[in-house]
């Protein structure tokens, strides 16, 4: 690949000025702690951005490479005391990378971004034959083939069709009424996590919530935002905001940490005068994470025991990064967990240290992902819990699967799951 | 011309005299008293191949072996005075031959505790007890002395007077060439001047005994106190004759501090430890305490150190290696820093302190001072690049070897 | 460089050896970025064979060494040098030993400090030197810099700790001191070799002490309307020979930058001054200090002193004071950290030098330092894309040093000289003192291929022209 030059504002430069030098941000680093190599690590790439708006140093493949191995997981920023905003830096520059692919990448990225995952029949159909194929034994057949298909046979199995019916557009709450939120159903949660999202649901109606989903929006454009397609998540993203509108102007609860990040730093992707960074702020004013939301508005008073069979104690709580870094939100999720009767829970060992996931990431790189999910598998067995609790969908992926390769019995359950099952219990 | 004449040349007749090593030797003694004066003698005792052995008082050389041939003493004695005492700020800086009891007296007097609390016999110097490295009977609370000498101001075997650290209790500005001092016995260079840190003056001292029978018992006791939250300056056990019956483990608590905090301690020590069997003695003891450390009737000496778990059971093969060769042991020990002096005494039996030192040495996991012969032959003194690092690092700091080594490691 | 760089991945492999050139300019730099040079090669060794067996190879080569913790040094002892190869400790992470009973560790250099207490917490220990970077430092950039932190006022700095070390020399030999013993054996080799910046060798492997964790932790509070007022107090409650863990100051600049950060604390805005006070120990004692501090503190104006409420508040004002460093990138993309040590009684006049020095040259100061041991801290802010503005902050911190010294102090506390202070070495030490030191360090490293050009002045090293002692 040809060096890449700094005409095009390859580096947000302003923003690395922020950042003094002083490593604290090493540690949290999921690629430098597998690595042990400062460019890979966060002080290190921002040094490598600056280098190269410097013109200290040229963008060469490495360059790039060093920016794609990152996770986007932004455990740095939570370690930053000067507050570099690390994550928009790494998303502006991958987001001048991308034009410089190779076709073959373009192609995929074009086919997975426009096509792929803001259409809700393209997706149901891939999720479709997806559970063909792991049922006819094709995956397994694949997996044989090694390397980066060898992971294949560790994806949990897609549920069945009925389990992948979309939510109702109305959802009425549970008397007496609360109020109503709007939805977010999301991409691939509907085909993979469809129980969630009823789980979900049927949290915020027996709460007295009624819930509206929005007629068009599908992917809200995180994963575009982290991959460098800004374009496409700027679309994506007025869409979203249009579609939203017209449910009036309510709060928006997401019960994917990735999304929600996202959501709420949707202005981001707007110049300051451009007319959609003012709409999309007011409307990122509006989102709320399903913890942080139940936090706030559960009366703990209904919550019962959760069923052992599903979930069997004790249970602990693995932060999403988009959750904790991102969202800053870590005690709500501790405070619903301890509010339930019974509920044996244990801490989980650098719970806020990323899974591995981050959005597609397993996927491109299973190897370094596989090698960061290790340690959280062993920091999973030192803490004895037999039931995982997160909330994001990469990282119920990513727990499934890892656990599902171990041989492991531990369950993995979206918060929504045990609130939804100590509810239930009432 | 003589080693005397040359001294004659260079130096007073105030710097001058003679000295009796506690082998018997007669030699002479050169005593300058100015940093200029001894730049000088140690260039024309470099320059004229001479070999000398530095001391102060000469306190730690009448009973112990010098292994080595010496030209002349090199004394600190006439270099005496405290240069600078800061009580806002704890330091304390002296010259190398000023009594160390001299010192302890002007840091009291300012409410501040001088670290080694070592015995007052054969009144040691300054630059001696940092030569030697010595241990004071403070050594669990405040650390060895190496942690304490802030900086120092040496003269090397060429006669070059240079200076490192400095009087400040937190420093990294150069190589800490005075951590590399304490303990060489002088065979780097004569230590001329040195800071210190001082420890506060506790406002409370009792001293706590308690004699036990049974010797695993007085170690459990020992293990126990050492986990409790009691900061003792001194935990240490002594065992006078190690014959069966002769005598019991006596266990001696030194507690030290904010009254309140004495008290506490000595209840919480004493529920750990059966009940109220602690006799608290009187103040004076303290000057006893002090001289644990001593041999009073020169006996064979030995220092022991092994890990803390194992201390107990390292004496305890020493024990039979006497029984075994017909000598009688006495123990002193300090538990929690993992060091013990054992004193041997023959009970007339045919084998000599030689043979007794060779069955020692091989006890594994022990590692002994002043064990000259048997530490030769178990090739315990450092091999391979370490030797030649420290033969290069003497080198540097005595090119024409004047300084001689008082004991075969030091 | 080629042949070089296939002999030492034969060695270390090819993801122990980094030659790409894009990947080695983060290695230009450690914590201080005013410097950079670009090392030929990085290489990373997994254990203390591995690293013999390149730092043979390098001897043969005649190839200067530089190592490197994690970077996170502020004297730029882990820069590198033209020509020269770095070696990073950091996949040297793993933890050997820990023995509760005997109370000691053993760990490889790479390990990160804040990992090594963790590690011993579950049996009540902790390993008590805590730089403010102490989450990202490693055990071996401590070794080289003698590192302090805090709670060094208490326990004392890297080298009370360190109780063993296996080394790896200039030529590729290993010498394993590794111990623990509880004096050395003849030459103390390891107290020598704590603080040398690695100009004396490559330590892999650390033996350090391990000490009980504080039944009792009370942390104080005190808030001050002027910076002076604290110093005075510090001063005081040494010169009452108390002894309390830790004596911090953080001034009103510092306590703004690090309110905005991840690591706001609740210290007030208002204060022109906060004393951080912690005590423990057993309760009494704690609470007969605690009475005694705050009659000193009342004595010198506090405006109000307060005990943090619990363990989760007494680790956030922590957080905020270690955080500090970093926090000022908020107030300007570069800090200038002087680290000089003062007596403990000149405090007040030191202080208010410093800020005058910085009045004077129109830069901006932020004052947080380790009060109880006389280590200041003069944060300058500046940016060093101004090269005017740079000129300002060298020429206030050299006068800063040298009024330290004048006044008794030392050039650096913690930091280590590394390139920064080298010169200055001039200021505090005569030519005989620096000469000595060259000869020591001769003898560790005849061919002068360890760090070169740091800690000791070019000039006081180039002028020793007697013959090698090897030879």
């Amino acid at each position: 690949m040809a060096d890449l030059a700094n005409r095009d504002g390859l580096v947000d430069y302003a923003k690395s000025l922020d950042c003094i030098h002083c490593g604290l941000c090493l540690q949290s680093c999921p690629t430098y702690r597998i690595t042990g190599l400062e460019p890979s690590s966060p002080r290190g790439r921002i040094h490598l951005m600056r280098a190269v708006a410097e013109d200290r140093a040229q963008a060469t493949a490495s360059f790039v490479e060093e920016m794609e191995f990152c996770l986007l997981c932004r455990h740095c920023e939570s370690a930053c005391p000067a507050g570099v905003r690390f994550g928009e830096m790494m998303e502006h520059t991958r987001s001048r990378i991308s034009t410089h692919r190779g076709l073959g990448a373009r192609l995929a990225r074009w086919f997975g971004f426009r096509v792929l995952l803001p259409n809700r029949r393209g997706l149901k159909l891939a999720a479709f034959l997806l559970r063909l194929a792991q049922k006819g034994g094709v995956l397994r057949l694949l997996s044989k083939l090694g390397g980066r298909f060898e992971n294949l046979r560790y994806l949990p199995p897609v549920p069945t069709g009925s389990e992948r019916r979309p939510l109702p557009r109305k959802n009425p709450g549970r008397a007496p009424e609360r109020g109503n939120v709007a939805l977010l159903e999301g991409c691939v949660m509907p085909e993979l996590f469809g129980k969630v999202n009823r789980d979900t649901c049927s949290v915020l109606n027996v709460m007295g919530y009624g819930c509206a989903l929005p007629a068009r929006t599908v992917c809200c454009g995180s994963l575009h935002a982290h991959n460098g397609d800004l374009d496409g998540a700027r679309n994506l993203a007025r869409l979203m905001i249009e579609d939203f509108e017209a449910l009036g102007y309510l709060p928006v609860v997401v019960n994917s940490a990735g999304c929600g990040a996202h959501m709420k730093e949707l202005h981001h992707l707007f110049e300051p005068d451009d007319p959609w960074h003012a709409r999309s702020r007011a409307f990122a004013g509006r989102v709320q994470d399903l913890t942080e939301f139940c936090a706030e508005n559960l009366d703990s008073a209904n919550l019962g025991p959760v069923d052992e069979k599903d979930w069997p104690a004790p249970v602990t709580w693995d932060d999403p990064c988009h959750l904790c870094h991102a969202q800053g939100i870590r005690a709500e999720p501790r405070t619903l967990l301890s509010a339930i009767p019974a509920l044996q829970a244990v801490d989980l060992p650098d719970s806020e240290h990323c899974c591995g996931s981050a959005g597609i990431y397993s996927l491109l790189r299973p190897q370094a992902s596989g090698e960061i999910l290790r340690t959280k598998l062993e920091a999973l067995e030192s803490s004895g819990a037999r039931t995982l609790v997160t909330a994001n969908p990469g990282c119920q992926l990513q727990w499934q699967s890892g656990l599902l390769r171990r041989g492991s019995e531990v369950r993995v359950a979206h918060l929504a799951e045990i609130l939804a099952s100590s509810l239930a219990a009432d | 011309m003589e080693p005397s004449a040359r001294l004659e040349q260079l130096l007073s007749a105030a710097e001058i005299g003679t000295f009796r090593l506690g082998d018997g030797r007669e030699l002479p003694l050169a005593a300058p008293a100015s940093f200029g004066a001894w730049s000088e003698l140690l260039s024309l005792l470099s320059r004229d191949g001479l070999r000398a052995l530095p001391l102060g008082n000469g306190s730690k050389l009448e009973r112990r072996p010098v292994h080595s041939e010496i030209d002349v003493l090199v004394s600190t004695r006439n270099l005496a005075g405290i240069l600078q005492y800061e009580p806002g700020d704890g330091t304390v800086t002296a010259l190398a031959g000023t009594e160390w009891h001299a010192i302890e007296a002007v840091v009291s007097a300012g409410s501040h505790h001088l670290t080694p609390d070592v015995s007052p016999a054969g009144a040691p110097t300054l630059g001696g007890v940092v030569a030697s490295a010595q241990a004071g009977i403070d050594r669990l609370r405040w650390g060895p002395l190496r942690d304490n000498v802030l900086g120092i101001r040496f003269v090397s075997g060429d006669g070059r007077v240079a200076r490192s650290g400095g009087a400040l209790v937190k420093n990294v500005t150069g190589y800490d060439l005075h951590r590399l001092h304490c303990g060489a016995e002088g065979s780097l260079g004569v230590v001329l001047e040195a800071s210190l840190r001082l420890a506060p003056q506790p406002s409370e001292r009792r001293i706590l005994r308690t004699r036990i029978a049974d010797r695993s018992e007085a170690w459990q006791a020992c293990r126990t106190l050492g986990r409790l939250d009691v900061q003792p300056w001194t935990l240490c056990l002594r065992n006078e004759d190690s014959r069966p019956g002769q005598s019991p483990w006596e266990l001696t608590l030194l507690l030290a501090g904010r009254q309140a905090v004495v008290d506490w301690e000595q209840r919480e020590a004493e529920a750990a430890v059966g009940g109220a069997s602690f006799e608290q003695l009187p103040a004076e003891a303290y000057d006893d305490l002090r001289t644990f450390a001593d041999n009073p009737r020169g006996r064979p000496a030995l220092g022991l150190q092994a890990r803390p778990s194992q201390l107990e059971a390292r004496i305890e093969q020493a024990l039979q290696a006497c029984t075994a060769r017909g000598w009688r042991l006495e123990t002193r020990a300090h538990p929690r820093i993992a060091s013990a002096l054992l004193l041997f005494e023959p009970l007339g039996g045919e084998s000599s302190f030689e043979e007794l030192e060779l069955s020692l040495a091989r006890i594994e996991g022990a590692r002994w001072r002043d064990l000259p012969r048997a530490q030769a032959k178990n090739g315990q003194r450092l091999t391979g690049p370490a030797a030649e690092l420290v033969r290069r690092l003497r080198a540097s700091l005595d090119p024409r070897g004047v300084f001689a080594r008082c004991t075969p490691h030091g | 460089m080629k042949t070089l760089a296939r002999e030492l991945k034969a060695i270390l492999g090819q993801a122990g050896v980094i030659d790409d050139p894009t990947r080695l300019v983060p290695y230009e730099s450690d914590g201080l970025a005013l410097y950079a040079t670009r090392p030929e090669l990085v290489l990373l060794p997994r254990d203390t064979d591995q690293a013999a067996r390149a730092m043979a190879v390098l001897a043969r080569h005649g190839t200067p060494v530089v190592a490197r913790g994690a970077g996170t040094g502020l004297a730029g002892g882990a820069t590198p040098v033209e020509n020269g190869v770095l070696i990073s400790t950091a996949r040297m992470r793993d933890i050997l030993e820990v023995d509760p009973e005997d109370r000691f560790a053993r760990v490889q250099a790479g390990v990160v400090n804040t990992q090594l207490s963790e590690v011993c917490r579950g049996h009540g220990l902790m390993y008590a030197p805590d730089p403010s970077s102490q989450m990202a430092c490693t055990i071996g950039g401590n070794v080289a810099n003698n590192s302090g932190g805090p709670h060094c006022f208490k326990y004392g700095a890297t080298s009370r700790h360190v109780l063993g070390l296996v080394l790896v020399t200039h030529a590729g030999e290993v010498i394993d001191l590794s111990g623990p013993w509880v004096d050395p054996q003849g030459l103390d080799l390891v107290g020598l070799f704590v603080g040398s910046e690695g100009t004396f060798g490559l330590a892999t492997e650390v033996t350090v002490k391990l000490v009980p964790r504080p039944p009792v932790v009370e942390v104080l509070l005190a808030i001050f309307t002027e910076l002076e007022a604290a110093c005075d107090a510090v001063s005081e409650i040494i010169a009452a020979r108390l002894q309390p863990s830790a004596l911090e100051i953080l001034d009103r600049l510092t306590i703004e930058a690090v309110e905005q950060s991840v690591f706001a604390a609740g210290y007030p805005k208002e204060a022109e001054a906060v004393l951080l006070i912690e005590l423990e120990g057993v309760e009494t004692e704690v609470s007969g200090s605690q009475q005694e501090i705050s009659a000193i503190l009342n004595k010198h104006g506090v405006l109000s002193t307060r005990s943090a409420r619990d363990a989760s508040e007494r680790r956030d004002l922590w957080a905020g004071r270690k955080g500090a460093f970093g926090a000022m990138g908020r107030i300007a993309p570069d800090l200038y950290v002087a680290d000089a040590v003062v007596p403990r009684t000149k405090l007040r006049a030191l202080v208010r030098r410093t800020v005058e020095i910085c009045r004077e040259r129109n830069l901006k100061l932020a004052n947080v330092f380790h009060a109880g041991d006389g280590n200041l801290h003069p944060n300058i802010c500046y940016d060093r894309r101004d090269p005017d503005e740079v000129r300002r902050v060298l020429e206030a911190g050299r006068l800063i040093l040298e009024t330290c010294v004048e006044a008794g102090g030392s050039l650096t506390g913690e930091h280590g000289v590394g390139l920064e202070k080298r010169e200055e070495m001039e200021i505090a030490f005569a030519p005989e003192d620096l000469e000595t030191m060259c000869r020591v360090r001769d003898a560790w490293d005849p061919d002068r291929r360890m760090n070169p050009g740091k800690l000791l002045p070019m000039r006081a090293c180039m002028e020793l022209r007697t013959p090698s002692p090897r030879a």
